[in-house]
């Protein structure tokens, strides 16, 4: 019993740590040191990117598309679906069709 | 008289072959101490460097007693207090040589890392301490591997003065 008291008597001594972080800092009254105290930082200017005005507006894509399918479209003539409907039939079809009867 | 010789006596007990073991643990502790604490001062001098959410490295130098007390500017003050810790010190040593053999094991252990303490405090005028455990903003008294060992070598003697008889 008395070597433990002597111990822990004697760990104050031998130990070494150091008082709570903070607490110590206030009572010394030290000031927290910080490199860029007084740093500004500049934004970066702005740049803008190669070729600005080729890039298209956001949404505009894919109107430009269906555009192009229009005019693809108008050149070859191709007849929409509607166009091939049996009520619509050409007059070459009748006159086989009268032939055909007779 | 009979003072010096029962010191001639203590010191032939103390170099004895069979406390090279102890040595050992002392000197092992004692370098691994030094070790971290060269390379702390090295490399981690300049501010707190964060480990993970717990732990940090931040050197802070003490030059007082545990939990920073007595930390003085007055150097009579400062050596009168490293006097003391080298009489503690030599007491610990005293008590390791009429010891048993588990008893020099726990002995050789807070003997080491108050080894590493006390050099510090002749080396420097001041120990090292690096290790800042916390939760949050509440930390703990910082520390280094020396102070590790010294209560590591207490908690063992306490609890096997207790659980351990004879």
């Amino acid at each position: 019993m008395k070597k433990i008291i002597f111990l822990l008597s004697s760990l104050i001594f031998i130990i070494s740590c150091s008082g709570i972080k903070d607490a110590g800092k206030i009572l010394r009254n030290e000031k927290e040191v910080t490199t860029d105290e007084f740093l500004v930082k500049k934004k970066a200017p702005l740049i803008l990117p190669p070729n600005y005005e080729i890039i298209p507006e956001p949404g505009s894509i894919s109107k430009v598309q269906e555009k192009e399918e229009e005019k693809i479209q108008k050149i070859l003539k191709a007849p929409t679906t509607d166009g091939i409907s049996d009520n619509n039939s050409s007059s070459i079809e009748d006159s086989i069709l009268n032939r055909i009867r007779k | 008289m009979d003072f010096l010789i029962s010191f001639k006596k203590k010191k032939i007990e103390f170099l004895k072959k069979e406390n090279i073991y102890f040595f050992l643990i002392i000197i092992t502790i004692f370098f691994f101490d030094r070790i971290t604490k060269i390379e702390i001062i090295n490399n981690y001098s300049n501010g707190a460097s964060y480990i993970n959410d717990y732990i940090n490295l931040d050197l802070i130098w003490n030059i007082g007693i545990g939990f920073g007390f007595l930390s003085t500017d007055s150097s009579l003050i400062y050596n009168f207090i490293s006097m003391i810790i080298g009489i503690v010190i030599l007491y610990l040593v005293y008590i390791f040589i009429e010891s048993e053999k588990l008893d020099k094991i726990i002995y050789s252990i807070i003997i080491g890392g108050a080894l590493g303490n006390f050099y510090d405090r002749i080396l420097y005028k001041a120990v090292p301490d690096f290790i800042d455990i916390h939760y949050s903003n509440m930390h703990w008294f910082t520390f280094n591997i020396a102070d590790v060992f010294i209560t590591i070598g207490i908690l063992i003697f306490i609890i096997k003065s207790y659980f351990i008889k004879n």
